[in-house]
């Protein structure tokens, strides 16, 4: 599976007033987690064998789980540090 | 042996040609608004404004009733309807446009005394300021909501989203935006306490490139921060704003 990054520096607590990826409007207090996929990795996240929006199962359990863990340890990073 | 000049070519004064002096970059006083003194313009298609006041460096605008709906939000919608005065930014007389490298900085302090409704201003600058698409709009700069009995939460705003944060201690806040070449750049801020200590920081991309337009604008905006904020008549938000703006030459 491609590598994900997460510019942990960069993880800051705030408010958003914004628009969502279904372009439904959200206001939250929360984590801010900027997560880096490098460019050079975008045909293995585009690809549908990968990724497939219409298959319930996808992507699998295993590669869900490696994204999942990125941003879930960046989060738990961030709310451990004083 | 280094050649060292004895007189200034033009003046004929002992020592050389003397380096270029600039104003001094230190200790810029920043400009107060105040939207009554006849150099703003208002935009209100609903209606909302009934009259601002200045007094004590606070703007004060009461409002006619209106509120619950989108439209009056500067987030979360790309149909914007909220009043806001507009001015073309000028510098010294120079007026600022798009393709203009520069900074935005201004300071933004609201009333707490004053808390009739669920609120969300904003202070910035504005490609075209009499748009109701936020799209077009080109908005970027400082913004400031406050529910109701809560804290004011101060940060800054790109295109109709902000970032923002509710922090009990503090007082005022500033932000700042890059701005040239037709595009905003990313927005910042801080937001202090009562004795100038910093409480919290943050920032946000705004995406906004190519804007359409040929001079940039200066925005002061009121408006609700739920779709369902309701306004009744004799409302009123207060706030005190000050600003400079700042242009390069030479990049």
């Amino acid at each position: 599976m491609a590598h994900l990054l997460v510019d942990q520096s960069a993880v800051t607590v705030q408010n958003i007033d914004s628009t969502d990826g279904t372009g439904a409007p959200f206001s939250e207090e929360g984590f801010v987690i900027p997560v880096v996929i490098p460019l050079s990795e975008m045909g293995t996240y585009l690809d549908p064998a990968f990724y497939d929006p219409a298959v319930s199962a996808s992507p699998t359990a295993a590669d869900s789980r490696k994204i999942a863990r990125v941003v879930l340890d960046a989060l738990k990073k961030a709310a451990e540090e004083p | 042996m280094p050649v060292t000049p004895c007189f200034d070519p033009t003046t004929g004064s002992s020592g050389g040609v003397p380096p270029a002096v600039s104003a001094s970059l230190y200790n810029l006083p920043m400009t107060e608004v105040d939207l009554t003194d006849g150099s703003w313009t208002l935009l209100d298609p609903d209606a909302l404004v009934d009259t601002v006041s200045f007094a004590g460096g606070f703007n004060t605008i009461t409002f006619n009733a209106g509120g619950a709906t989108s439209n009056q939000r500067w987030t979360g919608t790309t149909t914007c309807t909220a009043p806001r005065w507009y001015k073309t930014l000028q510098i010294d007389g120079n007026t600022v446009t798009l393709l203009d490298p520069m900074w935005f900085v201004c300071r933004m302090q609201n009333n707490l005394l004053v808390d009739d409704f669920n609120q969300q201003n904003i202070f910035g600058t504005m490609a075209d300021p009499t748009s109701t698409d936020t799209n077009v709009m080109g908005l970027a700069g400082g913004t400031w909501l406050r529910s109701v009995l809560a804290n004011t939460g101060y940060g800054v705003i790109t295109g109709n989203a902000n970032t923002t944060f509710a922090d009990p201690d503090t007082v005022f806040s500033h932000a700042a935006v890059m701005q040239g070449g037709g595009a905003n750049g990313a927005a910042t801020y801080i937001q202090y306490d009562g004795t100038n200590t910093a409480e919290r920081a943050g920032s946000r991309n705004t995406n906004i490139l190519a804007m359409a337009g040929t001079n940039r604008h200066l925005a002061v905006g009121v408006g609700i921060n739920t779709d369902v904020t309701v306004i009744n008549a004799g409302d009123q938000v207060s706030f005190s704003l000050k600003y400079i703006a700042l242009q390069f030459a030479g990049l």
